[in-house]
């Protein structure tokens, strides 16, 4: 094993880690402001593959452009993120966490048929990205440059997140009422209509992954949203439940698990990622800076 | 001459078979530091609840400045000038003493519907801040995490929290609740002093009268959700009635 393809490994793992963060990021941060409610969106997956649909759809409209998809087709899912948060899940915010998550997981089985019926059940060509098609050479080997730039996206994505959670009026109040609903409303904050903010921008978040998604896996399916909300899960679980920072950790450590599995222990590649869970779990029950319980 | 700030109109709320408040009628002067008393379980809380939106009236109807907001939301009330404090400590515990004070200072300002505020409103309110911070005599700790604060002076910061939201009506749940005696005065003696700077009108709700005695223009008492007495200190001290729920004094008819 040489240094040459250690890099390549590990930039792989890189991307990987990339997209996983992209979507536990959106995860992350509904259940972190709304989760004084508790409330695990098992449907995030569901907005991943709903954005991937939907920029694939815009751009193969509208002349294959790319970027023009990317802008659009989240943004249709953000839509939905209102539908289900207005009219669904604020009914069930005070109720036990088994009921959202049964909502939630409805709403899983219902997109999947939905995109069936829309999209049928085949899978869809994608499309390449002009300007980030080919690949560029990295120590004498090819890596492609769509990765590249999926592994400059998501650091950026988490520094767009921290200003705004850390150094933002929105943030502010993001966190005040996070921590205590009932005294935010009494400050003058409007809370239902900052729950349902903070869910379409999670929304957003995930189906943006979903539309970033569109070139890199080649093939579009309709079960794509649970193989990647599994990973999302696993990285907030032993990131910390509700922190950002705990889940690009743990993203990255996940990619760069699972693509040096994938290269060297093929067998066990599926379990490397479970086995990391159930060690970081008993080692530190609440994550890497979740509050402890 | 005192406007009307606040108009209660047979207001009625019941738990079950309690009744919480029954047919209460009463106008809020502006200016005029009221105390709103009674035992525990008179309907204090209820009467406060109801009056800040956290709770539904049965019936009834509650005007605010000639506006009827029986059944406005809270965050609402809180920008039209109606607000509270609450009788267990709340404050944002992980925030330091300025932020505490400077979100309901922007919420109100609706600055959370901006994403990036100009530099020149940012002084504006952070001008407002320290301003806030004085009045309550906090300006040594704005730095500090709020959950480092002593007992009393989270209290105190609780005031301050609900005075940057820049209210008109401000009402203050037991605000000496657990406090010692020191603690006490000195919080009793800010209210009152922001009380005669006349932007906000206070009424303060306790269930032991001599806190209030000394400090209320107007003495409201509470008993089983009716209002059993009303006046200045002097006339709810030689009411009856008052005597005779509070000290369980035996008047003769």
């Amino acid at each position: 094993m040489d240094l040459k393809s250690i890099v390549h490994v590990c930039l792989a793992g890189l991307s990987t880690g990339m997209f996983i963060w992209l979507v536990a990021s959106g995860l992350t941060l509904i259940f972190g402001v709304l989760g004084v409610l508790g409330v695990l969106n098992f449907a995030h997956g569901s907005f991943y593959m709903l954005g991937a649909y939907c920029c694939f759809t815009v751009l193969s409209r509208l002349g294959d452009n790319f970027w023009l998809g990317l802008l659009i087709g989240p943004l249709c899912v953000c839509v939905v993120g209102y539908v289900i948060e207005r009219f669904f899940l604020r009914y069930v915010y005070r109720i036990e966490l088994p009921y959202q998550l049964l909502l939630t997981f409805a709403f899983v089985l219902l997109f999947d048929d939905l995109v069936k019926i829309i999209w049928g059940a085949g899978s869809l060509g994608s499309p390449s990205v002009p300007g980030l098609a080919g690949s560029v050479p990295i120590l004498g080997r090819n890596f492609p440059t769509y990765s590249l730039f999926i592994i400059a996206v998501g650091p950026l994505v988490a520094l767009g997140l921290w200003i705004l959670i850390e150094k933002t009026w929105y943030g502010r109040i993001i966190r005040a009422a996070s921590s205590d609903r009932e005294m935010a409303s009494a400050i003058g904050v409007n809370v239902p209509v900052l729950f349902t903010a903070v869910f379409m921008f999670g929304a957003w978040l995930g189906a943006m992954g979903g539309g970033l998604a569109v070139p890199y896996v080649g093939l579009l399916t309709p079960g794509m949203g649970e193989a990647i909300i599994i990973d999302a899960f696993v990285v907030a679980v032993i990131g910390g439940l509700g922190s950002l920072k705990g889940a690009f950790l743990g993203a990255l450590i996940i990619g760069l698990l699972s693509s040096f599995g994938t290269r060297f222990i093929p067998t066990f590649d599926m379990f490397l990622t479970f086995i990391l869970m159930a060690a970081v779990l008993l080692w530190r029950p609440q994550g890497f800076f979740g509050e402890a319980v | 001459m005192a406007s009307t700030l606040l108009q209660i109109e047979n207001l009625n709320k019941s738990f079950g078979r309690v009744q919480a408040a029954v047919n209460i009628n009463l106008t809020l002067e502006e200016g005029v530091l009221t105390s709103v008393i009674g035992p525990n379980g008179a309907g204090k809380s209820t009467l406060i609840n109801m009056l800040s939106g956290s709770l539904p009236a049965d019936s009834g109807r509650i005007v605010f400045q000639g506006m009827d907001i029986t059944n406005m939301p809270i965050h609402r009330r809180v920008r039209l000038g109606l607000s509270r404090s609450f009788q267990v400590v709340n404050v944002f515990p992980e925030m330091t003493v300025f932020d505490n004070i400077q979100l309901p200072a922007l919420a109100v300002r609706n600055r959370s519907r901006r994403l990036f505020g100009s530099l020149a409103n940012e002084t504006a309110v952070h001008r407002e801040v320290n301003e806030i911070l004085e009045l309550i005599g906090l300006s040594a700790e704005a730095g500090t995490t709020a959950s480092a604060l002593s007992h009393g002076d989270e209290r105190v910061l609780e005031v301050g929290i609900a005075m940057a939201a820049r209210p008109k009506l401000l009402f203050l749940d037991e605000p000496t609740a657990g406090m010692n005696p020191l603690e006490r005065e000195r919080v009793l003696k800010n209210i009152r002093r922001l009380s005669e700077q006349g932007r906000t009108t206070f009424v303060i709700v306790e269930h032991d009268m001599d806190i209030v005695f000394s400090l209320s223009q107007r003495v409201i008492v509470l008993h089983y959700g009716e209002v059993i007495g009303d006046g200045t200190t002097a006339e709810v001290k030689s009411n009856s009635r008052v005597r005779e729920v509070y000290l369980g004094e035996e008047v003769a008819a």
